[in-house]
């Protein structure tokens, strides 16, 4: 992608191309120090509510649920993707963004205990929770709802629930299509060891 | 109602942890410095895809990918006035927001266009923003099905959009 970008923009605008990308390089910079500032915000917020068992309780409370989309995991990882999923369904994205990169550390993690050499393919859990994160489940779409009143519009709330039905018809083909395509999860374990036990046997 | 809901979390997680005798200060500024060390993790790798993004739509070739893919989109009904944005939508946050104040303006607050714009962009994300983002902590590499699945997720969603907003 970015050697047919530069490809292209040789032809058609040569002289910007570094200051393109010097800007982009610049602004990501920027965007760290903004994103810093709303990670901190709600880190320490989600450190408080970890402390006092809040975390724990979601968790327990969302079990069955996770244990259906992402098979059985351990604590830690069950509460960090707890957090991803309700504070994207606030629009918390400063909440669910962190916890969603430590859910996949964690994932990764306990996938390498089982394999021999560490892996480097995502597992159906860690697409699972991107899927999830993708077709994003939003309960008020706040900037939108922002630009169009401000921008005169009769009724903006008229929107929230087509995007809401729109949202949760797109989560359920995306969790659809993960139980589908990626090894059925809860079974992967077993299959594994199918598959060694077939190739023990082919070598007999 | 839904303004109330994050106020009023963190006022609960307040007075629980009180209740609970857990040392706020103390465990507040340790979830911070984890940001501290979590942002530093993830900086070079934000550069890597603001570079790739922004090479992507200031050459043209985004422009170019939405005039090839505009009669695709159209098969499937969705306006052809909304193929740049749906196709920008999956790269770049900053990039879909000024091109959708841009469709409201052009196309007024109320109108059809507008509408269907609105609920794409509530009901989609940044996938290869967020991918790049989610997996930077891990050494994985081969995402599997993660990017097909998404892209087809967000596809679907626009074409529903595009449907449901007639009758809204």
């Amino acid at each position: 992608m970015v050697v047919f970008g530069v490809f292209y923009m040789c032809l058609s605008a040569p002289e910007s191309v570094l200051e393109v990308c010097l800007n982009a390089s610049a602004s990501s910079i920027s965007m760290a120090v903004v994103l810093l500032g709303i990670y901190m915000f709600w880190m320490g917020l989600l450190q408080v509510a970890k402390d006092a068992g809040l975390i724990e309780k979601l968790a327990r409370l969302m079990r069955p649920f996770l244990r259906f989309l992402f098979g059985k995991q351990s604590a830690q990882t069950n509460e960090y993707i707890a957090t991803n999923i309700s504070a994207n369904l606030v629009g918390a994205g400063g909440a669910a963004t962190p916890a969603a990169i430590n859910a996949m550390a964690e994932l990764e993690k306990e996938a390498n205990v089982n394999a021999k050499t560490p892996i480097s393919r995502a597992t159906p859990p860690m697409i699972m929770l991107f899927i999830l994160s993708a077709t994003a489940i939003q309960l008020l779409p706040t900037t939108i709802i922002s630009i169009l009143s401000s921008n005169g519009a009769t009724n903006p709330e008229k929107i929230i629930m087509p995007t809401i039905l729109v949202s949760v018809a797109a989560t359920i083909l995306g969790v659809f299509l993960v139980k589908l395509f990626c090894a059925n999860i809860r079974g992967q374990g077993r299959e594994r060891e199918q598959k060694q036990e077939q190739k023990r046997g082919s070598t007999k | 109602m839904s303004v109330y809901i994050i106020p009023f979390f963190i006022l609960f997680v307040f007075i629980f942890a009180f209740f609970k005798k857990v040392d706020a200060y103390k465990s507040f500024s340790s979830g911070a410095a984890d940001a501290l060390k979590l942002i530093l993790d993830i900086l070079p790798l934000l550069a890597t895809i603001f570079i790739a993004i922004q090479i992507f739509t200031a050459s043209g070739l985004l422009d170019i990918f939405s005039v090839m893919l505009s009669p695709i989109f159209e098969f499937f009904g969705i306006p052809r006035e909304l193929s740049t944005f749906i196709i920008i939508k999956p790269f770049s946050g900053n990039g879909s927001l000024v091109l959708f104040n841009e469709i409201v303006e052009t196309f007024g607050a109320d109108s059809y266009i507008t509408k269907t714009a609105s609920v794409i962009a509530g009901s989609s994300e940044t996938i290869f923003y967020t991918s790049a983002l989610y997996f930077s902590k891990t050494k994985i590499k081969n995402l599997g099905f993660a990017l097909p699945i998404a892209v087809l997720t967000t596809f679907f969603a626009s074409v529903l959009a595009a449907f449901v907003c007639r009758f809204i």
